[in-house]
């Protein structure tokens, strides 16, 4: 009886650590994809060519992760040189592999990065 | 086994379990966060020195440009570590503490200290430097 209510117990943290683990290396997974995709989208030759580079860099960096409904917005303000460029990286990390620890903390987690990078003030720029 | 030698084992199962927990799961789980928490802030500190000394490595000197018709091509000091300094500033990097910018010849070296908070074993300090060398005609 003892040993049973025990061993519930220590399971309980056993899961837990592994879910708090794997949190930890998505959580990580999206501020690399941010600052990624900040720092690829400033040295873009044009607005449009920012989103791209940017969402690029980001699939790169989230690449192997299990980030689930994962979204990039950057926002340039115009795309002036030595303006500041905002990467916002957005997505969940689902719990539905440890259903006792998901009763406490949700099936889902959110995970958000702001990233800020300067636009290259000296970039050539194309149409 | 006798009624009383099991009488006097019991309870014996959680005095290990708590030892378990308190001398394992804890500091395992304290030490998974914070570990985590270093490697993040020590990865977002080196691309944004990075980026930094990029930026700051692209920064061309006009005058002399200028006035040798394009044949003397270098870096101009002064506005690198302006520009390196810019984009330290842009970033807003999240507990960054200091960063110092240095050039030499054609090359900006940017220093920064990141303080990490962490969950448990208060605040670490993280230390990187990156370079970048202004490059022409690649």
């Amino acid at each position: 009886m003892e040993w049973a209510a025990v061993s519930f117990v220590l399971l309980l943290f056993a899961l837990g650590l592994l879910a708090v683990g794997q949190v930890i290396g998505e959580y990580m997974a999206v501020r690399s994809a941010a600052t990624q995709a900040a720092f690829a989208a400033a040295r873009a030759p044009s607005a449009g060519a920012a989103q791209q580079a940017g969402q690029a860099s980001a699939g790169e960096a989230i690449k192997g992760s299990q980030v689930e409904d994962f979204k990039l917005t950057i926002e340039s303000d115009g795309f002036q040189r030595g303006g500041t460029l905002t990467a916002t990286a957005d997505g969940y990390v689902s719990l539905a592999a440890y259903p006792i620890v998901a009763q406490f903390l949700g099936r889902r987690i959110e995970l958000k990065w702001h990233a800020h990078a300067l636009i290259e003030p000296y970039r050539s720029r194309t149409p | 086994m006798t009624t009383s030698r099991r009488h006097k084992q019991e309870g014996q199962v959680l005095v290990l379990s708590a030892l378990v927990m308190a001398f394992l799961f804890l500091p395992l789980a304290i030490f998974v966060i914070d570990t985590g928490l270093v490697e993040a802030g020590y990865a977002q500190l080196g691309e944004t020195l990075q980026a930094s000394a990029e930026d700051g490595a692209s920064s061309i000197d006009e005058a002399a440009f200028r006035g040798s018709d394009g044949r003397t091509v270098r870096l101009d000091s002064a506005q690198a570590k302006q520009v390196a300094d810019q984009s330290m500033r842009v970033s807003q990097l999240r507990g960054l503490d200091s960063w110092t910018v240095k050039t030499q010849a054609n090359t900006v070296t940017v220093e920064g200290k990141l303080k990490v908070k962490l969950l448990v074993l208060g605040t670490a300090t993280l230390s990187e430097s990156r370079s970048a060398t202004f490059a022409f005609g690649q």
